[in-house]
This record gives C-alpha cells, structure tokens and sequence, in this order.
C-alpha cells in the first residue's frame, strides 16, 4: 500500500518541517509545564515521602492546597488517637504536624532571604525524620542553634557546612548539608530541631494535630492493617494510608485549584492553540503546493474524500514525526533544570498524555486544513 | 474487440462572464466521437477546446444541452455518479501532467488504481503492463525530477491508461515536448485508440499530430466549423 502523505513528508520534508518544529515547540511547552507542576508536586510531597511511618491516617477529602501550604491545613479531633490504639497491631502512634514557620536568614553582605522552617524530630524513634536523612545528622540538629540544610538551600543561600548566619534573631550554624531533597519545593526548607525552631521563631508548625503516623509491629502486614484501620476508622472520616500513597494523592488536582496552577496550565493551553494554527496552516500550504498533482487525481475520478484522508493522514505523520523530537527535548530541558535545582517530573504517564494531547493536536491543525481540499479543481487543469 | 462507443454532444451550450463581458466558449455543439478514432481538436485560442473537453470528459457543466454516453445524459447525474463516470470511463492527459514530486513512475501507476479500490496484486501487475506499454519499464524507480518531459507525460499517459478507460481526453499534452517526444505521445494516444477501443479526443495546436489523426474537427468562436476524416485511416 502506498501513502501518498508519508511520501510526501520524506520528499519534501523543508516544507512539513515548519509544522512539525511548531508541533514540537507547543508539545515542549505543554509537557514541561506539567513537568514542573508535577515536579512542584513531586517536590513537595517528598518529606511525606520520606516519613518512617507503616501508616498514616489522615481525614477524608483533605481541603484543597493543603500539600502546598496554602492554608486549610488538616485537623484530626486528638481524640480519636485513641481508636488508632485499639487496632491490635499497632506498636506506636505519633502525631504530625503539618505546617512550617517562616523566617529571615540574613547574609554577611546585608542582603536578606526568606526561608521556611521544618521542624523534625531527630530521636531514634522519630517517624518524622526522613528516610533519606543519614544518621548522623540526628545529634546535630539535637544540638540547639543548629540547621541542616537541603543542597538547593545551601546552595541559593551560598552556605556550606560550618558556616553561621543570623536566622530570625538567633545565629545558627550549619550543621550539615543533605542531598536527599530535590529542589524546585515551595519557598527555601531549612530544618530544625523543635527546640531550635522555637528560638528562631515563635511561629511554629499548626497548632493541631493535621495526622498521626503509625508504627506496626509487624510491618509486612501492612496492606491488612491498613484495610481493617480503614473499616475501623470510617465512621470518625478518618482514613489510612501508606505515606507515599498520602504523597502522590496530593499534586496537581491540588495544584490546579490555585491561581498558579492556572496561569502555567493557560500558558500550556495557549502555545498549542499558536501551535496547531501555525501547523494547519503549513500543512494547507503542502496541500495547495500539490493542487495539480491532487486535481489531475480528481479528474481521474477520486474523491474529494478520499483526499481529505490524505491530507488527514499527512497531519498524523507530522504530528508522529514531532512527538519523538518533543520527548528527547523535554528531557534536554529536565537535565538543564536539575542543573539549577528545579525539578521537572515526566513520568510515563505524562509522556503518554502529551503525546496522545500532540497528535491529538496535529490530526485537529489537520482538520482545519481540510478547506484546502475543496480547492482542488481538475478543470482548471485545461489550459 | 470490445462494443463500439461513442459519446455526443447536443446543442451544448457554455458561457463565461456576464453582461459585455460574456464569452460564448461553446456555441450549441453538436458532435458524436467513436470508439477506435483519435480525433484532433484544433482551432485558435479561446475557440472552445478545453471547454469541450470539460463539458464531456464530465469536469465542468454546460450551461444548456446534453452530452450522452452509453444512453444517459451524464449532466443530469448527481456529482457523486459523475466522479464514478470519470473514475470508471474517463482518461485525462494534462499538458501539467500531474504527477506526484514524491512518487516514483511505479507509484503513478499504482496510486490511483488504489484509491479506486483495485486489490494491491491487480494495481502492481497493471502498473508493470502500462510501463511497458509506454516503453518506461526501465525508468520505473524514477521520480519526476530525474525524468523529462516527455517520459513523464508517457507516465502520466500510462496512469491514465491503467484503469482501461472507454473515453481518454487530451489537452495540448506534446506542447510542451520536443519533437521526438511529442511523435512518441502522439503515437501512444493513437495506439490506446486502436488497442484499447476508446475513443480519442485530442485538443492542440501542434501540427505535428495531424499525422496520427483519424478525424480533425476545428473549432472557431465555440462553433464546429469543419469536421474531416483522413479515409485512409478510418475503414
């Protein structure tokens, strides 16, 4: 079988090649856009991530922004702590706190950062302290007056280990530096002890208890206690998750119910539009470059349908041909971006999305070019 | 040899323009072309030519009479019957041939027999019979732009062909060739009248093609002003 389109594209591939550099330029747009939202999302949910909870039971149908601070933090009634207990295969309950202080590092020069606060617990038993944090760091942040700092803070704050500032009214030192966060979070984390916070700011972490982080006896019967702690808790709203679950379930539903999250999406929105009338318009353009060679096919009796497959199929192939260019470059742009701290996540899900949304694109520029065909003429053929 | 052919034209009438402005390209045409003639349509500029061809290889409507083939007037058909009458009877050779940048002269041949709906085995083997037809066997990897002129009017001539048409109408397609070229199109045309039974109309200004004409009607201001056989090749 012969397609006319597909050989159209190779041939004259300068003339397509507008097209699909408009298609890749719109796809990138898009997917890095959603990348850094996810990657927002990913940030920011890493320390719930990293909590050494079994289980964590929060309330049902959390408020929106609540993974981002953006208000309406989660409040579970302290009296319900007591229903977690009665599970027989719970070893340890600990309350979390969700919520940060914001504080003011100043730097030798003058100049002035706002940074936020994470208070975490360093004791052995801790379920706060993240997974990711090495040991040692647990008696330094024990230590009053010192902070660790995720690499990216360090690094926007020009600190390294050892090195003192002013932190709100306290001088603090840098107890160390982790490379278990990624950057692009909200804000600039800095972590202290409790004990530490409290000396830097009298603004601590919410006042209520937003969940409570379980500990098992048995850890590998997780899935079963978190089904029972379920149909235990589901009369109090309360519900039980593993602490990666509670961290993916909060991103970009959450993030899209902001300002911001709109703003980046009707960017996103507004460079496929540019894109596809750009692309439909070139792909009109390669159709009526051929308006001979498509009547002479029209005087030989083919339908007007059947042209507008071909120019159809011509849309699809130069929507195909981009999505593979549109990948390699996000992924350009995702390495470029760890460069600075900024972490923009593709998962799989994501590529899938965009490209399906690209091609979707592409065959729709495809459609909007279809006028071309009713150009098609074969009597102006004769001289 | 297959059922005699022919197609007429009655009282065919074709205006362009309005008011002062209007041109009178077909002037109630009255002509019947036969299956096994290669008729010569010559006449000045603007004297109707390609508006015969228009009005009855089925491209373009007159504004009045009839144009019957095979018992039915094909201009009181519905668009869609006349794109199958094109399709199923008519063979059109353009002075533009129209070939695809893109496609090799194999690929010419196969395409539109494709979108006709022939099975891929029929539309390869047909397409290898026509390139021989027209001498073009060896240059069938070939793309337009590797060819001449002339090769590709015997390609676009071979497209044309491959669908068995009854009617195959010609506009000035030796034109733009040279002299050697223009004998070998010529001869084609004549050869697919004979071999094929169909019947030729050919409209030009070449002289060259005088020689290959069983019929020659001139045309002048849309009206048929002369019509003649050359009987040593009508039997």
């Amino acid at each position: 079988m012969i397609s006319l389109a597909r050989a159209n594209l190779i041939h004259d591939w300068r003339r397509h090649a507008t097209a699909i550099v408009v298609l890749v330029l719109a796809g990138l747009l898009m997917t890095i856009q959603l990348g850094l939202v996810l990657g927002f999302a990913e940030a920011s949910g890493e320390l719930k991530r990293q909590l050494r909870a079994d289980i964590v039971v929060t309330p049902k149908s959390p408020p929106r922004g609540r993974a981002f601070g953006f208000g309406g933090f989660n409040r579970i009634d302290p009296r319900f702590e007591g229903l977690i207990w009665m599970h027989p295969d719970v070893a340890e309950v600990q309350e979390y706190r969700e919520g940060f202080a914001g504080a003011t590092w100043y730097r030798d020069d003058g100049t002035r950062t706002s940074v936020r606060i994470n208070t975490l617990d360093p004791g052995e038993t801790s379920m706060t302290y993240p997974a990711r944090f090495p040991d040692v760091l647990r008696p330094v942040l024990a230590t009053p007056g010192a902070i660790v700092l995720p690499r990216s803070s360090a690094r926007s704050l020009g600190v390294a280990v050892g090195d003192t500032a002013e932190l709100g009214n306290v001088k603090v030192i840098v107890g160390g530096i982790v490379n278990a966060l990624p950057g692009g979070g909200f804000g600039t984390p800095v972590f202290a002890s409790a004990q530490t916070a409290r000396l830097i700011s009298t603004a601590g972490p919410g006042r209520f208890v937003s969940s409570y982080l379980v500990r098992l006896k048995h850890p590998e019967e997780t899935d079963r206690v978190i089904d029972e702690l379920n149909a235990m808790l589901r009369r109090a709203n309360l519900e039980a998750a593993r602490p990666r679950e509670l961290a993916s379930s909060v991103g970009v539903g959450e993030l899209l119910a902001t300002t911001f999250g709109w703003i980046l999406m009707g960017s996103a929105g507004f460079g496929l539009i540019v894109g596809c009338g750009i692309a439909s318009q070139t792909l009109r353009g390669a159709f009526l470059a051929q308006l001979k060679e498509f009547g002479s096919l029209r005087a030989l009796g083919v339908g007007r349908g059947r042209m507008a497959l071909v120019a159809l199929e011509q849309a699809w192939w130069t929507g195909l041909a981009s999505i593979p260019i549109a990948i390699f470059l996000a992924f350009v742009v995702r390495a470029a971006a760890r460069q600075f701290d900024i972490t923009i996540a593709l998962p799989t899900h994501l590529i899938v999305g965009s490209s399906v949304l690209l091609l979707a694109v592409a065959l729709f520029a495809g459609f909007i070019s279809l006028t071309a065909v009713n150009k098609v003429e074969p009597a102006e053929l004769l001289r | 040899m297959s059922e005699q052919v022919s197609i007429t034209a009655n009282d065919v009438r074709k205006t362009f323009g309005l008011g002062e402005a209007e041109v009178i390209a077909l002037d109630d045409l009255n002509v019947t072309l036969h299956s096994g003639e290669m008729t010569l349509v010559k006449g000045p500029s603007g004297s109707g030519k390609s508006t015969m061809i228009a009005a009855l290889g089925g491209l373009q409507k007159p504004d009045a009479g009839r144009v019957t083939f095979d018992g039915r007037n094909i201009w009181s058909l519905s668009q869609r019957q006349i794109d199958a009458f094109r399709r199923e009877q008519c063979g059109f050779v353009f002075q533009s041939v129209g070939l695809f940048a893109s496609l090799t002269a194999y690929q010419q041949i196969v395409l539109p027999l494709q979108y006709m709906g022939f099975d891929a085995k029929t539309s390869a083997k047909r397409a290898e019979e026509m390139l021989d037809e027209v001498g073009l066997q060896p240059r069938r990897d070939a793309r337009p732009a590797q060819m001449s002129g002339g090769e590709n009017q015997r390609v676009a001539i071979a497209r044309m062909l491959a669908k068995n048409p009854r009617l195959i109408f010609a506009d000035e397609p030796t034109s733009a060739l040279d002299s050697a070229n223009g004998q070998i199109v010529a001869d084609l045309l004549h050869r697919s009248a004979k071999l094929h039974d169909a019947v030729v109309m050919c409209v030009t200004h070449d002289d060259r093609l005088l020689g290959h004409a069983d019929r020659v009607i001139e045309l002048e201001d849309g009206a048929l002003m002369k019509d003649s056989r050359d009987a040593a090749k009508v039997e």
